[in-house]
């Protein structure tokens, strides 16, 4: 069974238990290729679970999905050669400079000479200075750019980010928004991102998921449910309202 | 296969960027270095108190008896390395393993190495390639140290310096398995002074607490690599006791198999009750279960927790 072909991502019932406890239970969802879905949710939503599952980090308890046409529970490593991954607070091996850094996880992804690669991404993401510095003397924002570079160094099909704009200042998260935006515009990339912070979700996501305790409560285009809920002031009313089950029918 | 590689590549450079693992290889190749000078130094004291003894003997004017320290085997001035490698080289052999496994986790990097096209059976295959090579590494520095510093003091035949690199070569396959174990426990174990832990208090088991309950049973000590002179005494609880441990004695199998193939025992009563093989065998068979115990640390390896 396959995903049909302008969904980049579907997910088929997809379920994680701990325990008694569902963290994901029997999510059913689908991207478009060439969107930014905002994956939104209260902490212990899920999310995270979800993107572990979709990235192959994590055995689903039952259900499954399709990842730029792979199944993720046959084709690991298949689904991995096409995605990106920046997990939320980024970490690296701090002894090492950045360069080091993406040449190891470049070489890891399949690219035998990486240099002009790591030299292009570095120039993509504005982040030449900090190219021979050890990644442990650089400031968080610096190393959230090294964990896009790395993240896309391989360019991949699906770009999944887990927070990622978790402990950046307003102008690390003006930024990232922007490569984003142009990794989105320029190469095509599909982006889904994990994220509570509604205001970037508004500058940023074209479709959105609400996920509450595990269940997919709501998902649509961000446009779409700003017009079913007109008579919310901000994208946080909206938010609000369909977690408390208001107006959700997906 | 080749992502393997280049983990083996990385495994190799951030090693020598450990600094315990530094500290223990400076004192591994200090005591290498030193171990000939000491033995040679020990031979002689040996031969000065013999001539003491005998000059005494002849001034009370009794016939002292030939000497028995004329003969020394040439690669006795090595058999201090036996010790030196059980513990030195054990405890070594453990960090390193401990630091290769543990090396993703504290980096907080192992979402971003599993997100990639990577198999765990590659990611271990590249870690056990590091250490082993490390090791190897390690091992064919002292056999050249050893060569050298006891060519200085006697001519090695061939045959020595064969003997030697098998005695090194079995020394590797004894430490290898202290590596694997130090890795799989960093792999498995949540709780990172548990993970070192473990590996130690086996070591210490296998070190100390075995040969206590198997070699003081004979009357030579409890570190020496020297075969039993004489029987074990006669008691039967001694007897069960032994019986019951010896068999996973793997320190007393490596230094009954190095002081065998250093050809620095004379007595060969366990030998000829086990053939040689047996204790090469057994040390190989610890090293394949603990390179077992890694192959089931890496499945059992949570790739979304770290």
């Amino acid at each position: 069974m396959k995903a049909e072909k302008q969904f980049i991502i579907d997910i088929q019932s997809l379920s994680k238990k701990y325990g008694d406890k569902f963290a994901v239970d029997s999510l059913n969802l689908k991207v478009v290729e060439g969107e930014i879905f905002g994956f939104l949710g209260h902490n212990g939503a899920g999310k995270t679970t979800t993107v572990n599952m979709l990235t192959t980090l994590l055995q689903p308890t039952s259900g499954g999905a399709f990842v730029a046409d792979f199944d993720i529970l046959k084709e690991g490593v298949e689904v991995r050669k096409r995605i990106g991954y920046l997990p939320e607070n980024v970490q690296f091996y701090d002894s090492m400079t950045a360069y080091e850094n993406l040449e190891y996880f470049a070489k890891l992804s399949g690219i035998s000479k990486p240099r002009n690669r790591i030299l292009q991404v570095l120039e993509f993401i504005d982040a030449n200075d900090y190219r021979d510095k050890k990644v442990g003397a650089l400031s968080k924002g610096m190393r959230q750019r090294i964990g896009i570079a790395q993240a896309i160094i391989h360019e991949p099909k699906v770009l999944f980010l887990d927070e990622p704009t978790s402990g950046l200042d307003p102008f690390g998260v003006k930024q990232l928004r922007d490569t984003i935006l142009r990794l989105n515009k320029e190469n095509g990339m599909t982006i889904f991102m994990n994220t509570h912070l509604l205001s970037e979700v508004a500058k940023t996501c074209s479709t959105i998921g609400i996920l509450s305790h595990g269940k997919l409560i709501h998902a649509d285009s961000l446009k779409n449910t700003l017009k079913r809920f007109s008579d919310e002031s901000s994208l946080e009313q909206i938010y609000l309202k369909i977690e408390k089950g208001e107006g959700n029918e997906k | 296969m080749k992502n393997s590689f280049t983990i083996t590549v990385h495994e190799i450079r951030s090693l020598f960027q450990e600094k315990t693992f530094l500290l223990l290889l400076v004192v591994f190749v200090i005591m290498t270095l030193a171990s000939t000078f000491i033995s040679w130094s020990s031979q002689n004291t040996i031969k000065q108190v013999y001539n003491v003894a005998a000059e005494q003997m002849r001034q009370n004017g009794k016939v002292a008896p030939p000497s028995p320290f004329t003969n020394f085997p040439h690669l006795d001035l090595v058999k201090n390395m036996i010790i030196y490698v059980i513990l030195i080289g054990g405890l070594l052999a453990i960090d390193m393993g401990y630091a290769s496994g543990m090396r993703e986790r504290k980096a907080g990097v192992v979402k971003l190495l599993f997100s990639r096209p990577i198999g765990r059976v590659e990611f271990l295959l590249g870690k056990l390639l590091g250490v082993s090579f490390v090791l190897a590494a390690i091992i064919f520095l002292a056999a050249i140290i050893n060569v050298v510093s006891s060519t200085a003091l006697v001519s090695l035949t061939v045959q020595d310096i064969i003997n030697l690199f098998s005695f090194y070569g079995i020394s590797l396959i004894y430490l290898l398995g202290f590596a694997f174990l130090g890795l799989s426990f960093a792999l498995v174990k949540e709780n990172e002074v548990v993970a070192l832990l473990i590996p130690v208090i086996i070591w210490v088991a296998i070190t100390f607490v075995l040969p206590e309950l198997t070699s003081t049973l004979y009357p030579t000590g409890l570190l020496n690599p020297t075969l039993p002179i004489v029987n074990i005494p006669q008691s039967s609880t001694l007897q069960i006791m032994h019986d019951a441990v010896y068999p996973f004695s793997i320190s007393e199998y490596y230094k009954l198999s190095a002081a065998t193939i250093l050809n620095i025992n004379t007595d060969e009563t366990v030998t000829a009750n086990q053939p040689g093989i047996y204790y090469g065998s057994t040390i190989f068979i610890f090293m394949l279960l603990c390179l077992g115990a890694s192959a089931a640390a890496i499945y059992s390896f949570d790739k979304s927790k770290w």
